[in-house]
């Protein structure tokens, strides 16, 4: 629930940078809090680095609001507007990112479906959005084994970026393919497991529903509604 | 008679060729029947159709009937099939729910699907956990499990419903010898204690050993049915592609030669064709410099 | 092309040790067997033999090539190597267009493709099956299908990862004689299998893993006396081999042709 609201309140709050800085100290609170800071904040930096240097880069140089520039070098001038985009852009996405390994990091899938089917949400849906979790790995070890095997057949994986892009079909294509022979067998598993059947199903433990959760969730979705009406309205009111 | 199929013919959705033709037979309790045929024979379409999945799930076309527990699998949904049948297939890592962190928890999946009360889960998963021998692994995640104890969790999944008849689809297929060895002897001591099983499988020596009865399917037809040591050294098996066990070969081969007694049955275990070829006379030549490979 | 293994060690990430000081060489033209338990080291051994995974000490050769020097799809020249699913692989629309991209990724012309698969699309009887999308043939057939992209590519080296799986007595039998062919042909060949009936009848080496160790590397009629050894490894042998031993013979057949030829009447 908090990295739902978090991630509305960062893209809709009307003073940007502020909104996004703070639900990302939050987030961050929480993480060290849980004892994950550390590899959040590692895994964030290493998705993002790229992405961040050609986003200062395009923006700073080449961004329409341009006026006040900060540094020219010879023909290329770099702006402080591009830069401001491109720094907001970045730390919404930093502060969204978080959020969402918040959410995927620190949920036991099995609980998430419990809450969602309790919650009243279509049993096979809250499979869909909570088994991923468990299966990545699989699937992970799975890429590496097709890599593998179109390697032994004399496929380069490690050359040029032609040869990569080359490369791509014949590692998707089975991937795809032996994930949905997976899906189907593991689908007749279920079944006769009784899976989709209408009755009301029980629980072995008991998903444990405190006082404080329940406060904490109310205070999150009235806060993201807060929010999502007052930045409305200040865009509306300013003609931003 | 806990399973009775009559004139089972099934096509599947955009197929021409029937993948079931006119099967009948009848099961008894107990009975443990084992299932034989090359690939594409209809093993497996004949194990979804006992289990109730077809035609539920697979739609296609169905005639004839197929009753099991006295339920009529084309008047049921799975779901209320899963007290009854219990259906494991080939491949333990796609039989795993992939939402329960440790081995207890996958095995009450099926509890919690059926609604089953909290309080009763406790008792019946320790006994299905004991059952397959992996109730020191209780608290181990799935799929940190080597796949002969996956393929026996699986089991263990699908025993914890407690069903009447138990369908194995190849469970084996996968396994090394261990582990194909571990689920053979659970099979062997649910038979005892009075579950009906039907496993479809390409390891003639343990069906020679442990099946009351072998059904031969090709092409969808049934065209055998009968004790193992008749229809295992049947020809019909070798025009089949089904093959013989080496045993059965061996005395075949060595009739020709007066290496096996003219009117004995052929052998299918190893115990038959030792008491077979010592009853024949044969000895080890004292050949010992056949260094060269007469294969 | 001989094989060398000299002493590697291997551990996963993580932690478990894999591989602790395997060594062994392959003769040209030898049909070998990696045998041992599930988790025993023979798909992670296997794994080293055309690059794709690197000893942490040690080394393996094929050929003079030393494998931490070359990619595994430069290796792939020199030994084929298939994998137990072959799921895992197909993406081609067309049985041919499948077989055909080892040999393509070699670089062999065109022509010379050609011939290449339609030679092994012949001897593995897939022929009538060559313009099917290999999706829509049952496990078995996809299987040899996957068998066949291996054979093609014409490599002196073979290894196959549990090939047998899914297949039948009839396409187990024809397996059996590909095999056959290819050996004559002079190829060393590696298989990686738990049935025994199918190894004794078509390999002449065992090498028993256990543990990350080699227990046993002997010919068939030496690694079969062992019967101690091999049962606390979890092996089953052969069922001919084993009737012979019932049988009090001096000499262990791996065959039905074997067991015949090395017994006789009393009288």
């Amino acid at each position: 629930m908090f990295s739902l609201a978090a991630i509305v309140i960062i893209f809709s709050g009307p003073g940007g940078w502020l909104s996004a800085i703070i639900v990302g100290l939050l987030t961050m609170l929480l993480l060290w809090l849980a004892g994950l800071a550390g590899r959040v904040v590692r895994t964030i930096i290493q998705l993002l680095a790229p992405l961040t240097v050609v986003l200062f880069l395009v923006h700073g140089l080449f961004n329409p609001n341009n006026h006040t520039i900060l540094l020219e070098l010879g023909p290329f001038a770099i702006g402080k507007e591009g830069l401001a985009f491109a720094s907001l852009i970045m730390l919404r996405l930093a502060a969204t990112l978080a959020a969402s390994l918040l959410l995927v990091i620190t949920t036991h899938p099995a609980h998430l479906v419990q809450a969602l089917t309790e919650v009243g949400l279509p049993h096979g849906l809250a499979y869909l959005l909570g088994s991923p979790l468990l299966l990545l790995p699989q699937i992970a070890g799975r890429i590496q084994i097709i890599q593998a095997a179109q390697q032994a057949r004399g496929l380069e994986t490690q050359g040029n970026l032609l040869q990569r892009v080359q490369a791509l079909f014949p590692l998707v294509a089975p991937l795809v393919f032996s994930s949905l022979v997976d899906v189907e067998e593991r689908s007749l598993a279920l079944e006769v497991r009784s899976f989709s059947a209408p009755n009301p199903k029980t629980s072995l433990n008991e998903l444990v529903d405190t006082p404080v959760q329940r406060i904490v969730r109310r205070v999150m979705i009235l806060m993201a509604g807060v929010m999502l009406a007052v930045g409305f309205w200040w865009r509306v009111y300013s003609g931003y | 008679m806990v399973i009775e199929i009559n004139g089972l013919t099934y096509t599947y959705p955009s197929t021409y060729n029937p993948a079931l033709k006119s099967i009948s037979f009848q099961v008894q309790t107990g009975q443990l029947v084992a299932v034989i045929g090359p690939n594409e024979a209809g093993k497996s379409t004949l194990c979804l159709a006992l289990a109730g999945l077809i035609p539920a799930l697979f739609h296609g076309q169905m005639q004839g009937t197929v009753m099991v527990c006295n339920m009529d699998t084309q008047q049921h949904a799975p779901g209320q099939f899963a007290e009854q049948v219990g259906l494991v297939l080939q491949n333990p890592v796609n039989q795993l729910s992939g939402m329960r962190y440790t081995v207890y928890e996958e095995v009450a999946f099926g509890l919690e699907n059926l609604g089953v009360l909290r309080e009763e889960m406790p008792h019946r998963i320790d006994q299905a956990l004991q059952q397959v021998g992996l109730a020191d692994l209780s608290e181990r995640s799935p799929f940190t499990l080597s796949s002969g104890q996956q393929q026996r969790l699986a089991l263990a999944s699908i025993l914890v419903l407690e069903p009447n008849v138990l369908l194995l689809d190849e469970p084996t297929a996968m396994l090394d010898p261990q582990g194909s060895q571990d689920i053979f002897e659970i099979i062997q001591k649910l038979v005892r204690a009075g579950t009906t099983v039907v496993i479809a499988e390409h390891r003639l020596e343990w069906i020679a050993q442990y099946a009351d009865r072998v059904i031969v399917l090709v092409n969808g037809e049934m065209i055998l049915d009968g004790m193992p040591g008749d229809v295992l050294s049947s020809p019909v098996l070798l025009q089949a592609g089904i093959g013989w066990l080496r045993y059965t070969q061996a005395a075949k081969r060595g009739q020709t030669r007066g290496l096996w007694p003219a009117n004995y049955p052929l052998p299918v275990t190893l115990e038959q064709a030792v008491t077979g070829f010592q009853q024949a006379g044969l000895i080890s030549s004292e050949q010992e410099n056949n260094d060269a490979d007469p294969s | 092309m001989l094989i060398r293994v000299d002493d590697i060690h291997f551990a996963y990430p993580g932690g478990v040790k894999a591989l602790d000081g395997i060594s062994f060489t392959i003769q040209p033209g030898e049909k070998v067997a990696l045998v041992g338990e599930n988790g025993s080291g023979k798909t992670t051994l296997a794994r080293h033999l055309n690059g794709l995974l690197h000893p942490q000490a040690g080394g393996v050769w094929i050929g003079e090539w030393q494998t931490t020097q070359h990619t595994p799809a430069k290796l792939a020249r020199h030994v084929a190597y298939v994998f137990q699913n072959p799921d895992e692989q197909l993406f081609r629309q067309r049985v041919w267009d499948e077989v055909a991209f080892g040999p393509k990724n070699l670089g062999y012309t065109p022509e010379q493709v050609r011939i290449m698969v339609e030679q092994t699309l012949d001897k593995m009887d897939l022929s009538g099956l060559s313009q099917l999308n290999p999706r829509d043939l049952g496990y078995s057939g996809r299987k040899r299908v996957a068998l066949a992209s291996a054979l093609t590519m014409q490599t002196p080296v073979l290894v196959f990862d549990e090939p047998t799986v899914g297949l039948d007595a009839k396409e187990l039998d024809q397996l059996g004689k590909v095999i056959t062919s290819y050996h004559q042909q002079g190829k060393t060949i590696l298989i990686i299998l738990h049935d025994m009936d199918f190894l004794a009848e078509n390999m002449d080496r065992f090498i028993l893993l256990n543990q990350g160790l080699v227990a046993l590397d002997a010919p068939a009629q030496q690694f079969f006396k062992q019967k101690m050894l091999l049962e606390t490894s979890g092996l089953v042998a052969p069922q001919i081999t084993r009737l012979s031993q019932s049988l009090r013979y001096s000499h262990l057949a791996m065959c039905v042709d074997q067991f015949l030829m090395f017994g006789r009447r009393e009288r």
